[in-house]
């Protein structure tokens, strides 16, 4: 009698062992599914688009058909690289001081706490400070540099992060080593720890680098959402029309893709909001890629 | 001497240099809540709108003055709309993402974790615009079709977010639940446990601080995101009286709003006021996180 | 050590205490001398406190948070856990570790770069990394090979090329802890010849060991802690073979470890 309950009792676990087990398959591989489609959805409905050299170098139009994402394009890689000019410095520095040097108190927690919170902020309530701060305030109006200010608040606590944990995953008989040395913790950091811990770093600044490629809340509001007609030829850093001036407005893809659906005043809207959504998902997926790739090479050049 | 003299400064322009660094961050930081929180209370204080009438009322208006002399400032609508997209967006996320982070660690390990969970991180970071457009092209369409009207509203909103904070959820999910010790789990199977039992016994217990703490960031993410959820949920700045009627939520009014106030009118105040609103909200979704992270670590000491 | 008299006095502490954080005392009031040209044991079980002790010298506890060192550590006449430049110190006094450390680049960058760092000059740099080498008994396994990447050597090789960093800053005092715990017998063998042709040039070679075989094949002196205290000190043949403290004897005769 009881002999049988114990083999009824275990056949149940078994058949709710192996329901279970198809359920949690059906599960991760519909979420597969619904990524996949959705990454092959812009891709595809984008393609026409994504390899028409007028598009991607041509100019937008206003209130006509047809119309490129050329400038927005550009501004993308500009604003990028110009908050990362900020951003790395900073959170380098910012990440080296709090495991090299950080005194164990009240205001050094604080001041990590104070990142972390910036790390959570929504990016729209970032924007707008940038908006009331750099733009207003400080009177540089919507342009790349308040742009970047603002991607920089949003990037350098995730850059904080990564690089704290690169360093801090470098052994610590390295530290060891060089202070034993008669080398400065600032020496054996930038001799040392820092060589160590690059592949994971510079991965960092990669993946990073796609989320500010992607950011919009932040921009609507401060980098703006007009994108003046470039002339690559002006060399006029105060010329509104001068590409490299950091002080004009620039429309970046991500600003792009949310105007011309919110505005709605561009003939042809789908098929240039796909397009552009496609070009910005490469991109994006090329930074991750080109991340993985780096890591990878950096990692068994250094162990090799 | 001088060469001990260049250690020693060395050493005190490193530190002054790092720390400078630090001390910059944490000054935006300061600021940035001084400023929100000044702007934001701006609205009580000064132009002498009471709180309760701000968080009950429920018509957003603020052109217009009510019978009372006083401009139609009622957040409501917004509140309840945020809240209402960030909770059935988890809601909808949730199965799937532990479901799958089940998967991804317990049965199938190795494509899992060599494939499966590289692509979602890919997915985490991307912007979400192309989320809010997919939304708009897909999600707002289906909606209409099946439940009428525009398709605009909390519903379509939710999706799209639940979309959204799925790869973020997820991703975090299969680290909580990859970090419950391996001994746990054999221990499990020592005892004639099968698989399931051992997930639903053991693992998802352990991993539950973790678990908690991954849906809370994948709903702080809803709550903040602005651009996706102002695409499709219609903007319509009154209480919905159903999921599929176009609402509104803090950050599509503050999204749409900014540009067209100037500074320093009673309207523009209010904007901030809602600001305000969601900077406290994602302090409280920190605190929490904290709260969750130190229960957690008791539980495993 | 105290008590003994061969060479001139080159390292002394004087009632050394360690506290970690929270006052939780790790060494207490310990009094040891070291001279020129010796090799010095210091032995005791796990956690005796032995370690703690060797980076004081090295005053490698200031690197850690909440630790305090009370005591005077005389070294050329001078208090250096009060009054010393930490990074001249640091030079002079060499430290090797456990685990075999060399930095993540070429044989020769991890013997430049602290060379560099200190201001030698670019022309001395070549001749100073041989030399060291040679002193570590390295150079002819590696000369000609010094470009290649230093994890590439063996486990020992690591660790005599963490020696010869340490001899390119010409020290006079060289503190070891436990170096051939991760090596082979035979990488050991190489390790302990190289202590003593150290000591040979007058260097007092400070060496914690786990493994009392090396003590009496290499040590002059040999120091007994436990629990965080020195116990006893004196002659290595005297220490093993005429232990005074009881727990000395029980430790010697392998009753605990």
């Amino acid at each position: 009698m009881r002999e049988t309950s114990i083999t009824v009792h275990a056949m149940r676990a078994r058949r709710v062992d192996r329901i279970a087990t198809s359920v949690l398959i059906a599960i991760a591989a519909s979420l597969c599914l619904l990524l996949g489609i959705m990454i092959g959805y812009v891709l595809v409905m984008g393609a026409g688009k994504m390899f028409d050299p007028s598009f991607l170098f041509g100019k937008p139009q206003q209130f006509k058909a047809g119309g490129g994402i050329g400038p927005e394009l550009f501004n993308s890689f500009y604003l990028l690289v110009i908050t990362l000019i900020i951003s790395v410095p900073l959170a380098l520095g910012a990440a080296i001081f709090l495991v090299e040097y950080a005194p164990d108190n009240v205001i050094v927690h604080v001041a990590k706490m104070a990142i972390e919170v910036l790390a959570s902020l929504p990016s729209i309530v970032v924007g707008l400070f940038g908006f009331l701060f750099f733009v207003l305030m400080m009177g540089w109006g919507f342009s790349i540099i308040s742009g970047a200010l603002a991607l920089t608040m949003f990037n350098v606590p995730i850059l904080v992060r990564v690089i704290q944990q690169a360093l801090e995953s470098v052994p610590l008989d390295q530290r060891d080593a060089g202070l034993a040395l008669g080398m400065t913790r600032w020496e054996t950091t930038l001799f040392i720890l820092l060589p160590a811990a690059m592949p994971a770093i510079i991965t960092g600044i990669i993946l990073s680098a796609g989320r500010v490629f992607g950011e919009a809340a932040a921009l609507i509001y401060t980098a703006g959402q007009s994108a003046p007609v470039l002339d690559f030829t002006c060399f006029d850093l105060t010329n509104p029309s001068c590409p490299w001036n950091i002080f004009r407005p620039a429309e970046t893809l991500a600003v792009h893709i949310w105007k011309i659906n919110s505005e709605g005043v561009v003939p042809v809207l789908t098929a240039i909001s796909d397009g552009t959504a496609a070009v910005l998902l490469v991109c994006i997926l090329l930074f991750n890629l080109v991340a993985r790739f780096i890591g990878r090479t950096l990692s068994r050049r250094l162990s090799a | 001497m001088s060469k001990v003299m260049s250690h020693r400064s060395l050493e005190r322009l490193g530190r002054g240099l790092t720390g400078s660094c630090v001390a910059i961050s944490f000054a935006l930081v300061v600021t940035l809540i001084v400023m929100v929180t000044y702007h934001g209370l701006t609205t009580f204080i000064v132009d002498g709108i009471s709180p309760v009438s701000f968080f009950c009322g429920d018509v957003w208006n603020p052109h217009e003055t009510g019978d009372n002399g006083v401009p139609l400032l009622g957040a409501l609508p917004m509140i309840v709309g945020s809240f209402a997209v960030t909770l059935l967006s988890c809601v909808f996320a949730l199965p799937f993402a532990i479901g799958s982070a089940i998967c991804i660690v317990e049965i199938i390990p190795r494509i899992g974790r060599t494939v499966i969970q590289p692509v979602i991180e890919v997915f985490v970071g991307i912007p979400s615009v192309v989320f809010g457009l997919i939304g708009l092209m897909i999600v707002v369409p289906w909606t209409a079709g099946w439940a009428g009207g525009t398709g605009y509203g909390i519903f379509s909103a939710a999706i799209v977010l639940a979309v959204m904070i799925l790869p973020t959820i997820t991703s975090l999910s299969v680290d909580a639940i990859a970090a419950v010790p391996q001994s746990y789990r054999l221990g499990s199977y020592g005892l004639g446990c099968m698989r399931w039992q051992t997930i639903w016994h053991v693992v998802l217990r352990s991993a539950l601080p973790g678990l908690l703490t991954a849906t809370i960031l994948g709903m702080a993410r809803a709550f903040g995101e602005a651009l996706a959820v102002q695409m499709v949920i219609g903007n319509a700045t009154a209480i919905p009286d159903s999921l599929f009627t176009p609402a509104s939520t803090l950050t599509s009014i503050l999204t749409m709003g900014m540009g067209n106030e100037a500074m320093g009118t009673i309207p523009n105040d209010a904007l901030w006021s809602l600001a305000l609103i969601l900077m406290g909200m994602s302090l409280v979704f920190i605190a929490i996180v904290h709260l969750v992270g130190r229960k957690g670590a008791n539980v495993h000491a | 050590m105290m008590n003994t008299s061969t060479g001139d006095e080159r390292i002394a502490t004087h009632h050394v205490s360690v506290y970690y954080q929270g006052n939780k005392e790790a060494l207490s009031d310990v009094s040891l001398t070291f001279h020129a040209g010796e090799i010095s044991a210091l032995i005791g079980p796990s956690g005796c406190g032995k370690s703690t002790f060797l980076r004081c010298l090295d005053l490698m506890n200031r690197e850690i948070t909440g630790c305090r060192v009370d005591g005077l550590i005389m070294y050329h006449d001078q208090d250096i856990n009060q009054h010393a430049d930490l990074f001249t110190t640091r030079q002079r006094i060499g430290m090797v570790f456990q685990q075999p450390n060399p930095f993540g680049m070429s044989i020769y960058g991890n013997i430049a770069l602290a060379l560099r760092r200190h201001g030698v000059p670019k022309a001395k740099i070549k001749g100073i990394v041989e030399e060291s080498l040679r002193s570590a008994a390295l150079w002819d396994e590696v000369k000609d090979k010094l470009h290649s990447h230093a994890r590439a050597l063996s486990g020992g090789q690591q660790q005599r090329l963490c020696i010869a960093r340490t001899l390119a800053l010409d020290p006079d005092v060289i503190l070891m802890d436990e170096p051939c715990s991760a090596l082979d017998p035979i990488a050991t063998h190489a390790i302990e010849d190289t202590m003593q042709s150290l000591a040979a040039r007058g260097i007092s070679v400070i060496v914690v060991t786990h493994n009392m075989q090396q003590a009496l094949r290499v040590a002059d002196t040999t120091a007994f802690f436990y629990l965080g205290e020195m116990i006893e000190s004196g002659k290595t043949e005297q220490i093993f073979s005429n232990p005074h403290d009881a727990r000395l004897r029980d430790y010697v005769e392998g009753r605990f470890g």
